[in-house]
């Protein structure tokens, strides 16, 4: 009996190959001899994404060496070491020796970042950041090009590559950080001291506390009230204000005499423009709510002494806080530290 | 009277049936040829057919297992490839040619060093394979190694038929190489120059490269040929009325299809 695979010719009864170990019985066995087919729907994915089918081609890749353009940069250097210290330009450079070159990019790269973050939410901020990221994006990008060959649609990929790693592992996670904790805001109207087109760094994750200015929108409300002339008038209150937060949710506030007690003491935290505060009644802030005054705008010339409409605008509720203000950025001349 | 001894007078004569006559309409081998015929003109889904038509008839048929799982390949179903062909080397341990066919599924995968670890299996199988040869110039070609061309020539040294160098050439435009695939199309081309295929593939590959009217001969000698093929109608009509310099500038850089 001859093996159908590597044609050995075996002792007749024998049940497989003694040289290769095949089934001498494939002929009578039940086989399924169609092979599986892959849907219309799958190969359409599958052309999509090339990707998909090979989530080990990366892996395999890496550790062969090639095709990865991170890697065939790296074959005669610590890889890791390199790597990290691309975070900041200049740095990998000098760490391989190239001293002059690191100081050059490091010292570039500087002035546009500082001056960057300094006016950060500004038209001229976002232009010295953009510069800085093409720095930044050359400096690595000239570390993996290193690699001596002459094809320019893989260096121009290579940097691609880069610019868009760097994106999305340095400045993009910085930019989201950042706008957190110093989120550029522009009033679209003039709000007290702060100008129309003025841009305010503001703070989302902090909590308000007592003597802290944030941006909110003011309880709405729309009814009859009386001007300063004692006519009446239909007013509204709505939109953004900016102000200092007199009292928290628990605290008792009364007013005698122009004078805020907090807590039975008089409270050193007034609003931010000084106005003569109407009378309050004694009351409790409701639990949720911030007691704000809004001194920045014309909104307290329609309250009068012990007015519920005061309370009503000046009770917010905690979700209507958007952040802590704490700077003005832009314009520099006018830049100061808002507490 | 001797002319009269060839008649079949007795009836039992007449009840005797020729051995030939028992045997199915068309054998395995049969089926074989027409799987190679479907394979030469590009129609890998009918050779993947036939093959099956073959293993139907007889299963212990290493070609079959073989060219299902090449045709499976070049239908761009590598998952099923690989599937297939640890199928067919549990049926046929450590055939050559199917681990040749894992080896190539596999680095079409992605998946290089199980692809080399297969191909490193198929070479050192006793006997001389094509196809075990060609697949371990994939294999090389993917990892970078320059000694690509080293198997390939060693893969057409073997079997010198143009299929084996049209393959190659599938295989360089595959991992975007098409240089060096039109030169494999171009000895394909050669060698049989009668056959549509050959000018269809060498089309495409000079419309990879931008030279056009290259494509376009091409093109039109694969047209004069066979002039149903509604893959070289497309394509010249692609060619002669589809002129997008920067698009096509642009896919080269990002060997983007």
């Amino acid at each position: 009996m001859q093996c159908p695979n590597c044609q050995f010719h075996n002792m007749p009864g024998t049940q497989s190959c003694a040289r290769c170990g095949t089934s001498l019985r494939i002929k009578g066995e039940v086989i399924n001899i169609h092979p599986p087919r892959a849907g219309s729907i799958a190969l359409r994915m599958r052309r999509w994404f090339p990707w998909s089918h090979g989530y080990f081609a990366v892996r395999d890749r890496w550790e062969a060496g090639v095709n990865v353009p991170l890697r065939s940069a790296f074959d005669k250097s610590p890889d890791t070491a390199v790597i990290l210290r691309m975070v900041v330009p200049g740095w990998s450079q000098r760490y391989l020796g190239e001293r002059r070159l690191g100081r050059i990019l490091f010292w570039a790269w500087i002035p546009f970042i500082v001056l960057g973050l300094f006016l950060f939410g500004t038209t001229r901020g976002s232009m010295l950041l953009g510069l800085a990221f093409s720095i930044h994006s050359f400096a690595a990008s000239h570390l993996l090009n290193r690699t001596g060959e002459r094809d320019v649609g893989a260096q121009l990929r290579r940097s691609i590559f880069v610019s868009l790693t760097l994106a999305a592992f340095v400045y993009g996670p910085a930019a989201f950080l950042l706008t957190r904790l110093v989120d550029p805001v522009t009033p679209t109207y003039t709000i007290g001291p702060f100008v129309e087109g003025q841009t305010l760094a503001i703070n989302h994750w902090a909590t308000p506390d007592r003597g802290s200015v944030v941006l909110y929108d003011i309880p709405e409300y729309e009814g009859v009230a009386k001007d300063a002339r004692a006519h009446r008038r239909v007013i509204g209150f709505n939109g953004q204000r900016i102000d200092r937060v007199i009292a928290i949710a628990g605290d008792s506030v009364e007013c005698r005499s122009g004078v805020m007690l907090v807590n039975g003491k008089v409270t050193q935290y007034q609003p931010l423009m000084s106005v003569k505060v109407p009378q309050f009644a004694p009351f409790t802030v409701s639990p949720g709510h911030f007691l704000i005054i809004p001194s920045t705008t014309e909104d307290l010339i329609f309250t009068g002494d012990n007015d519920p409409l005061l309370r009503t605008m000046s009770e917010v509720p905690v979700e209507r806080v958007r952040g802590i203000v704490y700077a003005r950025l832009h314009p520099t001349r006018k830049f100061r530290l808002i507490y | 009277m001797q002319r009269f001894s060839r008649l079949e007078l007795n009836s039992d004569h007449q009840q005797v049936v020729p051995a030939s006559s028992q045997r199915p309409l068309h054998d395995e081998q049969y089926w074989i040829a027409s799987a190679r015929n479907e394979r030469q003109n590009g129609l890998y889904e009918g050779a993947l057919r036939y093959y099956s038509r073959a293993l139907e008839a007889d299963r212990s048929l290493v070609a079959g297992w073989v060219g299902q799982v090449q045709m499976l390949i070049a239908l761009g179903e590598y998952r099923e490839a690989d599937l297939w062909g640890r199928k067919a080397l549990e049926l046929f341990k450590n055939n050559a040619e199917l681990l040749a066919g894992r080896a190539q599924a596999l680095c079409r995968l992605g998946d290089v060093t199980n692809a080399l670890a297969s191909s490193d299996l198929s070479i050192a199988q006793t006997g001389l394979f094509s196809y075990a040869w060609l697949s371990r110039g994939e294999v090389m070609l993917v990892r970078g190694e320059r000694t690509d061309i080293y198997c390939f020539e060693k893969a057409t040294q073997i079997d010198p038929d143009w299929l084996v160098r049209l393959e190659i050439g599938d295989v360089y435009r595959h991992h975007h190489r098409p240089a060096k695939a039109l030169t494999y199309y171009r000895q394909a081309v050669e060698r049989a120059a009668d056959q549509p295929h050959t000018w269809f593939s060498q089309a495409r590959c000079e419309v990879d490269l931008g030279l056009t009217a290259a494509a376009k001969k091409s093109l039109s000698r694969c047209l004069e040929l066979s002039p149903k093929h509604e893959g070289a109608r497309r394509t010249l009509r692609q060619v002669t009325t589809d002129a997008r310099p920067v698009r096509n500038f642009i896919r080269r850089v990002f060997r983007w299809r």
